[in-house]
């Protein structure tokens, strides 16, 4: 007898010290007590579309008058990014320098700038609105070829590599 | 009201045809590369044509009684950085004359040389540099006529014309 209650003793002792963990969720009854609600975004919107993005906006055609302009020629571009954490934009520029061609004659040109040569890192994961950037275009042997109409295609490349 | 909505069809369809060169955007959606074309313009930065060319030619072509010992001459040049495609074309307007004294006399002379009865065509849009030539005037019948100044106007002409 003396047996029995002490097991039930020692039961009742361990039961009164688990110290209860409150259920998230759980209804909290009549006579009071806790229960918890955990608040947590998701990483897409309500249509269950990824939030993170970018936009790098770059020009069509840039369009540079015979002899150049006094100023320098630029091709202007710029870029908005909001992606996740640690996650950066790096965009670069397929050249550093080429020949605008009419398919018979060639006038050299040098690139410098952001993404020219080495990938541009943007650094951050949210830009503060748009972050605007040139490229100087430099075009030689003006007075060496006919007058014409002289191109050349530019190729940028974007990627969200991690911030380092 | 059939014609109000032909000519606003008319009009739709004319707006679709125009394409507007917009900027490309890369996105995290669309294809991680995109072209920029850089394309020069036959135009400088004032807007004005780039084409140009220039002929230089004396005012006057003086020649000493009984002409030079090595001949006399009339000496031209020209430069030009024309569009493709184009060249010069130069020509005189005579092959001789008389230069006179505004009497009886006159001394007869002949011209020989580039642009002088043909046309000369320069052959090429750019020229490396200025290009000097050089018109013969050959005078003659110097004892047959009183000592006095004879003149004469020669007329040059310049036109693009295709190569």
């Amino acid at each position: 007898m003396k047996k029995i209650l002490a097991v039930a003793l020692a039961l009742v002792m361990m039961l009164a010290v688990c110290v209860p963990a409150f259920a998230f969720g759980e209804d909290i009854s009549t006579n009071g007590g806790q229960s918890q609600t955990q608040l947590q975004t998701l990483t897409t919107d309500e249509e269950g579309n990824p939030v993170a993005g970018f936009t790098v906006s770059i020009p069509a055609a840039v369009e540079i008058p015979w002899g150049g302009t006094s100023t320098g020629d630029f091709l202007n571009w710029s870029y908005t990014s909001k992606l996740e954490t640690g996650k950066q934009l790096s965009i670069s520029v397929d050249k550093t320098s080429g020949n605008l061609t009419n398919g018979t004659d060639n006038l050299p040109y040098t690139l410098t700038g952001d993404a020219v040569g080495t990938a541009f890192l943007t650094g951050e994961e949210v830009t503060e609105g748009t972050v605007s950037k040139q490229i100087a275009i430099a075009v030689t042997g003006w007075g060496d070829v006919p007058v014409d109409a002289y191109s050349d295609t530019v190729t940028f490349t974007v990627d969200v590599v991690d911030i380092v | 009201m059939k014609k109000v909505l032909s000519v606003a069809l008319a009009l739709t369809m004319m707006l679709l045809v125009c394409v507007p060169a917009f900027a490309a955007t890369i996105t995290q959606d669309s294809d991680k590369s995109a072209n920029v074309d850089v394309v020069t313009k036959t135009t400088d930065k004032d807007g004005n044509p780039a084409a140009s060319f220039t002929v230089t030619i004396p005012g006057t072509v003086e020649i000493p009684w009984y002409g030079t010992t090595g001949g006399d001459y009339l000496n031209w040049s020209y430069t030009s950085q024309l569009e493709i495609g184009k060249q010069l074309q130069i020509s005189l307007d005579k092959t001789g004359g008389a230069l006179t004294n505004g009497t009886a006399d006159s001394l007869a002379y002949t011209l020989s040389g580039d642009a002088v009865g043909t046309a000369f065509e320069t052959g090429e849009e750019v020229t490396e540099g200025t290009v000097y030539k050089q018109i013969e005037v050959a005078v003659s019948g110097w004892d047959d006529a009183a000592v006095a100044a004879y003149s004469d106007t020669v007329t040059f002409t310049v036109a693009v014309v295709d190569l």
